[in-house]
């Protein structure tokens, strides 16, 4: 993630000026998320013991919190950046803006009670609800991007295209990873050790492609529209 | 501008991140607001005209700079 911030921080120079603010939010998105993991590897530490993780809210317990503090404040800037390179008129990015911004708010906060909680009921109910404005932000974006399609110049275009499928592919991981401890029926200690884990697999490998791969994917549009629009590509 | 505006945002993020962590720790105020009160008034300040004049000029601009990349530092470290 660190590593990340810092290629796209170094790599403004690559892009034109219009093009920068997406690489900045990007850079930030992956400097918070790192600094998430930084401090989830501290929490995570202070909880284990002999080879256990005492899981809850209180201190010195690993709780998913931290994810939803770091989610609810790079999700919006994550989707900021894409209207940001997408170079849309100033109309269309504000009302996408106004539109996803808190879309992606409700989408988290509606996803934590389930989260935290360890009935599977509660689980399943707050994951539909989450799943709403989650679905809605990809129709949002699925159909801004393929409207941007025939906007973008010859070659970006088919990075943006791509760009869809990796939105739908990334985002889709975390649902999955959410649904993990709903899959066992009264599982043992155990097992809920195995669901534990696999869920914090499953979300870190999400945060990496959402955040990580997905900001790459922005900087080579942004470049490839650069060149485009006569920007010397001598790098 | 925009670059401050950023700066504060990434303020208020890191503080609210490491208020989290610091729940139940003595002197969260200390630890973490003292990230997340200068990065939200940085935020509100390149809203706002008057103090908006005052961050464009070059000086005041590498002086919070320089406060910005200190409290991110300092962020890691308490």
């Amino acid at each position: 993630m660190l590593a990340c911030t810092v290629y796209t921080l170094v790599s403004q120079s690559r892009v034109l000026p219009k093009y920068r603010a997406a690489l900045v939010m990007s850079s930030m998105v992956t400097f918070i998320a790192g600094y998430h993991y930084f401090r989830i590897f501290n929490s995570f530490n202070e909880s284990s013991m002999k080879e256990a993780v005492t899981l809850g809210t209180s201190q010195g317990s690993f709780n998913e919190a931290y994810r939803y503090v770091d989610w609810i404040l790079t999700v919006p800037l994550l989707l900021v950046e894409v209207i940001a390179v997408l170079g849309l008129a100033k109309a269309i990015s504000k009302s996408l803006i106004y539109r996803l911004v808190p879309a992606s708010a409700a989408m988290i906060i509606l996803g934590y009670p389930g989260e935290i909680s360890s009935v599977n009921g509660t689980k399943i109910l707050y994951g539909i609800l989450s799943t709403i404005p989650f679905l809605y932000i990809l129709y949002v974006l699925f159909a801004e991007l393929t409207k941007s399609l025939e906007r973008q110049p010859e070659g970006v275009a088919a990075t943006v295209g791509r760009l869809r499928w990796l939105l739908l592919a990334t985002w889709g991981v975390y649902p999955i990873s959410y649904m993990i401890p709903i899959l066992v029926k009264d599982p043992s200690t155990s097992q809920m050790a195995m669901l534990f884990t696999d869920r914090q697999i499953g979300y870190t490998v999400a945060d990496v492609l959402a955040k990580c791969v997905f900001g790459l994917t922005i900087y080579k549009i942004a470049k490839m529209k650069s060149v485009a629009e006569g920007m010397k590509d001598d790098h | 501008m925009t670059n401050l505006r950023f700066g504060g945002y990434l303020l208020v993020a890191l503080g609210l991140i490491n208020m989290r962590y610091q729940t139940g720790h003595n002197s969260v105020v200390l630890h973490s607001l003292s990230i997340i009160v200068p990065g939200a008034f940085l935020l509100l300040a390149t809203f706002l005209q008057p103090t908006k004049k005052f961050l464009e000029q070059k000086n005041n601009k590498v002086i919070v700079g320089i406060i910005v990349l200190l409290l991110v530092g300092y962020s890691f470290i308490n």
